[in-house]
């Protein structure tokens, strides 16, 4: 009997012996593939973050007040600078937008029935053509190669 | 038997014949399973020692990959340096990694395919000088250094082997030459070599945290703008100007020009864009000197504005003629000597202060010695020595006595601010202290001010009048000193001022070197043509990024010394 407990005993300890080998390298498997993992992630932080670091610069570098203000001329010309008349202490100085009352305006609505002393219609020269009359654009063109000066009076009337 | 441990197995004793051979046989088997039981305890040992002792606690270091320097590490041979940001947290400089590339010979596989492909990326290197320093016998050769992504990119493409890349950091400034002459630049060791980059060297190489600045890199380009577009016109030699704070001594603009491309400084350290006017050059600035002469005698001696002085004669003394440029001759009130910039007025105040309380009073300002400044370079103003009296009557309208621009400007901050003295700086603080050092006190900083205004409504500066934002200052035409003597075609105009200038916040200061006149100025090139009107445009387009309101309907403050100037005096 004693014999039995006796060896018992030692399947047991070498049973856990094998269980904690095996375990134990189990673990530290688990640790260094988490570890290979951290790692990684810790590269892609630093690249990630030398990448914000580019970007940073590039952004200030894109938005130089020279280049700011080079573009702003460039493209958005109706845009000036704000000079000191353009600043207004008090909001309620600005005028509202009127309203279609005050401006005068008339809904507009469907003829009811048509007027007949109005005759204004038919004054009205405008005459919808599908093809351009070949005699107004001959008229045109002889018109602007009369002499140059001509061609600048004419743009000089337009402008006026 | 059998239902037993496999161990009894080893107690079984067989009898016979040939049991002694058995035996033998026995022995050896233990002897064979011991070496095998040692064996595989070896095996195990050296398995927890890799995976546990090497495994845990050294392979972060023994980590065979690609090496990388820790983002933004301050290591000891690492050429990164900490970022400087403007005032609104803009880059100044900052440090980027760039790959540079070396070839190592032995292991290039085809030296004339590589080269071919390397010519390719870098058409600016000639294919036999990459041929012949890939076939070379030495095992390290440098390609180019500093590549950009793309490149880098392209060369990983080649994959040839003995290609190997090496990171290190490049020192990079956003704003280009918009601040050169502040933040200086750093060389390819990453070792600062002027401007702010020199003077917080060792804080910026062992830092990761930014150094915040007052400049605003806003009203750093229009400063540059106003005074390169001044120069044009004016055809001049150089520039400087600054934007102060009043109150505490932040620097929001600096510019000195002409100056330097950071990325490529000039090799000639004497070369003109090096040189930095702000703080480095001392100059006889003039006129701008008669706010300091006018102060002190209000100062100390409390006389009314209504006295006058006597300008129909020059004044004579050892050998010397003090003339006005604009010759009143007759008595001038105080108001109408600062306003028409008399040079005879301002010496007889003078006289009245004495040379004593005129030093004294310089000295407080700290006119008469370097000042201390965030960046090293700082020049020492250059003062009379031995100070004999002629030397107080022409230090009175700015000559013989020069000084550095900003410390006029910062002089000017203490005779506006209600008279406090104040520490000009570039490095920002969390909390600016307030300057408690006093000079002259609140009523004298009023009467300066009307005084000021004055200059700017009725006098020499009016084309630095602005509507909105009320400038006043003093302006400055002080003929240059060449070899000894003063030449009349060479000048320095200059202006210095405040706005606003009912309750000051900012100072400004411009100064234009050598200007020549133009078709539009009638033949002049003073500071009342070339400065004053460079501060009214950059007054008006700051005033808005600085926030201060603009008072259409405001009420003069220069209009009660109006009753001190005569009919004549007003122009």
């Amino acid at each position: 009997m004693r014999k039995i407990v006796l060896r018992l005993s030692t399947i047991a300890a070498i049973l856990m012996a094998v269980i904690s080998g095996v375990s134990l390298f189990w673990v530290s498997q688990q640790v260094q593939i988490l570890e290979r993992q951290q790692r990684i992630l810790k590269q892609q932080v630093v690249s990630e973050k030398e990448g914000i670091r580019v970007l940073n610069a590039e952004w200030d570098y894109l938005n130089r007040p020279e280049r700011l203000e080079y573009l702003s001329k460039k493209y958005l010309r109706s845009m000036e600078q704000v000079s000191p008349e353009d600043i207004l202490k008090n909001a309620s100085i600005v005028p509202e937008k009127p309203t279609e009352e005050e401006l005068g305006v008339i809904p507009a609505a469907y003829p009811v029935s048509k007027p007949k002393n109005l005759v204004a219609r038919k004054q009205v020269e405008r005459i919808v053509r599908d093809t351009p009359e070949v005699k107004f654009t001959e008229e045109k063109s002889t018109a602007s190669v009369k002499d140059f000066q001509s061609v600048l009076n004419a743009i000089g009337e337009m402008d006026e | 038997m059998s239902r037993k441990s496999p161990f009894s197995r080893l107690t079984i004793r067989i009898m016979g014949e040939k049991s002694g051979n058995l035996d033998l046989v026995r022995g050896r088997v233990v002897l064979l399973a011991t070496f095998f039981v040692v064996f595989y305890l070896v095996v195990m040992v050296r398995v927890v020692d890799a995976t546990i002792i090497q495994g845990l606690f050294s392979e972060a270091e023994s980590y065979i990959g690609a090496p990388q320097a820790d983002a933004g590490s301050a290591s000891q041979n690492s050429t990164f340096r900490a970022d400087v940001i403007d005032r609104n947290g803009v880059l100044l400089a900052t440090s980027l990694k760039t790959a540079s590339l070396h070839a190592d010979p032995k292991n290039i596989l085809n030296p004339v395919d590589t080269a071919k492909g390397l010519v390719k990326i870098f058409p600016e290197i000639s294919y036999g000088e990459i041929l012949k320093k890939l076939q070379s016998e030495k095992r390290f050769v440098w390609i180019k250094r500093n590549l950009t992504p793309n490149e880098q990119k392209k060369i990983l493409e080649l994959g040839e082997p003995g290609l190997v890349f090496d990171y290190d950091y490049r020192r990079f400034y956003p704003q280009g030459e918009l601040s050169s002459h502040i933040v200086g630049y750093a060389n390819i060791d990453g070792k600062g070599q002027a401007g702010i980059e020199l003077s917080f060297n060792n804080l910026l190489r062992g830092s990761n945290d930014p150094l915040q600045l007052t400049i605003d890199v806003r009203l750093q380009h229009i400063m540059k703008r106003e005074i390169k577009a001044a120069m044009k016109a004016y055809t001049a030699k150089a520039g400087a100007g600054i934007i102060m704070d009043v109150h505490t001594g932040e620097v929001l603009a600096a510019v000195s020009l002409p100056d330097f491309n950071p990325h490529a400084p000039k090799t000639d350290a004497n070369s003109p864009e090096m040189f930095n006017r702000l703080t480095l050059g001392m100059y006889e600035l003039g006129s701008t000197f008669k706010i300091f002469t006018t102060a002190a005698l209000l100062e100390k001696k409390n006389f009314p504005l209504s006295k006058k002085y006597d300008t129909t004669e020059p004044v004579r003394m050892a050998g010397h003629t003090i003339h006005d440029y604009h010759p009143e001759k007759r008595p001038l009130s105080i108001p109408e000597i600062f306003m028409v910039s008399s040079n005879i007025g301002t010496v007889h105040m003078a006289q009245d202060v004495g040379t004593d309380g005129m030093k004294k009073f310089f000295s407080d300002l700290g006119l008469m010695s370097k000042m201390s400044f965030d960046i090293d370079e700082v020049g020492s103003p250059i003062i009379p020595n031995p100070w004999r009296e002629i030397n107080t009557l022409t230090a009175s309208y700015g000559h013989g006595i020069a000084v550095s621009p900003m410390q006029l400007t910062a002089a000017t901050c203490a005779i506006v601010n209600g008279g406090v003295k104040v520490n000009a700086h570039l490095v920002k603080q969390d909390k600016e202290p307030l300057a408690t050092t006093r000079i002259i006190s609140q009523q004298t900083s009023l009467k300066m001010r009307q005084l000021m205004r004055l200059v700017v409504s009725h006098g020499t500066a009016r084309k630095a009048n602005i509507a909105g934002y009320e400038v006043g200052g003093k302006t400055g035409t002080a003929q240059k000193n060449v070899r000894g003597r003063y030449d009349a075609n060479k000048r320095i105009a200059s202006f210095v001022g405040a706005f606003p200038i009912d309750n000051p916040q900012y100072a400004i200061m411009v100064m234009v070197d050598e200007p020549n006149p133009n078709a539009k100025s009638y033949g002049y090139a003073t500071a009342g043509w070339v400065a004053a009107p460079a501060v009214g445009e950059i007054v008006s387009s700051v005033g808005s990024i600085l926030g201060i309101k603009p008072e259409m309907e405001a009420a003069d403050i220069s209009d009660p010394l109006l009753k001190f100037v005569s009919e004549k005096g007003g122009h």
